[in-house]
């Protein structure tokens, strides 16, 4: 951390270190016998410094994250708050680091409809889930605003964070301090015709007696935190707005990503 | 480290990277306490001023009672005295004495006096009560590098999740001086810290112990070796111990396959292992 008496003068032309090799006067063409690298003491002598004269509290970490278009164009409404879920072992996605990014009603989307052959889920047990599916963290903006084929989104993955208020605890208010979690629950089968809505807001029909996860915001007061198969922090509330959002709406964000969208935002922070 | 005679908490560190929030003291609990408001306290009340003062570095409560009057407000309301704490109102601990009745088990009171409580974070400035400025409330920490002072029973080690918890009365046999830390009123019963295997096991048993209830006050890691009285580094973290259906722990996703930091027994879940020992604490 630097004091205030080091930033005292005149400001300097804007060079990190003005002595070789990090000078841009040594940016010279690498020779044959590559006597013109640096040394071992020069690496281990780092000229980028993080130097801020006020503590670090409350910051936030970023990564870019490209993402594989979906054939229905769900990744095209994705917005800020939403919580990202990233496939793992997509081998496809390596040459070009595109990654298939799934927000929440994605996400659940995905879980109760992928079928194997057979005609069975894919997805019919946690531990499935959690080998196929990574929490990435929460989306903050789009870097590339350019292309209106592919979306590279900024993603918030520690500290401050905007996130979709989607949590009611089941009395009383949602207020600072409260941890908030993602947990996986399992849904029993009905012998009864159920439809549910897709990440579009289109129903569709449910089979009978089949049983499907889901991923649910949850917290520890709730009943679905007492029978989740796996509990995921997402982070602590530091600021909460006063309206509290109606149940069908906190129900609907789950699956509809307009919904979702439509939710007011809190303040988390997450991975602390 | 930095240990020294006086049990001072000296910080090595500036607190990099931490995350801070406003808060409110809790000033019904104050009142309630201060007052003498409560009926067979598990803890002794305490009626001088200085005792009720958060200090920087106090291990911070709220509580958690179904019957507590709420304040109607989005804020988070905290206290950093253990004094006047409520059990289940079967036996009243002396504050250094022997237990009134030998055959109570502190175990189903302890259960009893932590289900009221929710841990909320570290002081990071102070606040008096009788003089500071309710609506502008003071900073607490929930996260990042800190150093805090142990004036738990146990002895840390690096890498030990370590957890808030009210003082035992077993501590007290051992050491007279309840707040071992110089500077803190001796009536003052601070919050303290203490292994995440251990409470686990207060609250539980041995055999069984208790991580359900023992993971909601977790506080952070160690870094540091720390005898009772002496200062603890630690990283504080809130939410990132990832829980499974087996009550097991994971102190980040890359650990979810391997082997878990914290293992329980056969219970399936928080609810389950706290019925088990509500049960357990009847008999």
């Amino acid at each position: 951390m630097a004091s205030i008496a080091s930033l005292k003068g005149n400001p300097t032309l804007g060079n990190v270190n003005s002595s070789p090799p990090f000078s841009f006067k040594s940016l010279s063409s690498v020779r044959g016998d590559y006597g013109s690298k640096p040394g071992v003491s020069a690496l281990q002598n780092p000229t980028l410094h993080n130097n801020v004269p006020e503590s670090m509290v409350n910051s936030t970490a970023r990564a870019p994250l490209f993402v594989r278009p979906f054939q229905r164009g769900f990744e095209k409404h994705y917005s800020e708050g939403d919580v990202l879920f990233v496939k793992r072992g997509d081998e496809r996605s390596a040459p070009r680091q595109h990654h298939v990014v799934a927000n929440l009603p994605v996400m659940n989307y995905i879980l109760r409809s992928e079928k194997n052959p057979d005609n069975s889920l894919v997805y019919d047990s946690t531990k499935k889930i959690i080998t196929d599916y990574n929490y990435f963290g929460i989306l903050n903006n789009d870097m590339d605003t350019g292309s209106k084929w592919q979306r590279l989104l900024n993603v918030n993955v520690r500290g401050r964070s905007r996130v979709a208020r989607l949590w009611a605890p089941e009395r009383g208010h949602l207020r600072r301090g409260d941890c908030l979690w993602l947990a996986i629950v399992r849904r029993d089968g009905e012998n009864k015709i159920k439809s549910m809505k897709d990440p579009a807001g289109v129903r569709h029909p449910l089979d009978r007696d089949v049983s499907y996860y889901e991923i649910v915001p949850t917290m520890d007061c709730c009943a679905d935190f007492q029978r989740a198969e796996f509990k995921l922090p997402i982070g602590i509330v530091s600021q909460v707005t006063l309206k509290k959002p109606h149940p069908s709406s906190l129900m609907d964000g789950r699956y509809v990503t307009e919904t979702c969208k439509s939710l007011e935002r809190i303040e988390v922070l997450m991975r602390i | 480290m930095y240990s020294n005679a006086k049990r001072r908490r000296i910080k090595p560190f500036a607190r990099p990277t931490s995350f801070d929030i406003n808060v409110a003291y809790d000033i019904r609990h104050y009142q309630k306490i201060k007052y003498g408001n409560v009926i067979d306290p598990y803890f002794p009340a305490v009626g001088t001023d200085e005792a009720f003062q958060v200090m920087e570095g106090e291990i911070l409560m709220q509580t958690n009672a179904p019957g507590v009057r709420r304040y109607g407000d989005h804020q988070m309301h905290v206290f950093s005295f253990a004094n006047g704490l409520k059990g289940s109102g079967t036996s009243v601990l002396n504050a250094a004495g022997p237990p009134k009745n030998e055959d109570t088990t502190y175990n189903g009171d302890k259960v009893a006096v932590m289900e009221k409580l929710k841990y909320a974070g570290v002081a990071v400035t102070e606040f008096t009560p009788e003089k500071d400025v309710f609506e502008q409330g003071f900073v607490m920490t929930m996260a990042g590098l800190n150093t805090l002072f142990n004036n738990g029973a146990s002895t840390l080690y690096p890498g030990d999740l370590i957890c808030a918890d009210i003082p035992n009365p077993a501590d007290r046999g051992s050491r007279k001086n309840r707040a071992l830390q110089t500077g803190i009123p001796h009536n003052k019963l601070q919050f303290v810290v203490t292994p995440l295997s251990k409470l686990a096991e207060d609250l539980g048993t041995v055999e069984n112990p208790n991580t359900g209830m023992a993971s909601r006050f977790i506080m952070g890691t160690a870094l540091s070796y720390s005898k009772p009285g002496a200062p603890v580094d630690v990283v504080l973290h809130k939410c990132n111990v990832i829980v499974s259906d087996g009550g097991g722990f994971y102190e980040d996703e890359s650990k979810f396959t391997s082997k878990p930091a914290v293992k329980s027994s056969k219970s399936t879940s928080k609810l389950s292992s706290e019925k088990s020992n509500k049960k357990k604490s009847k008999n």
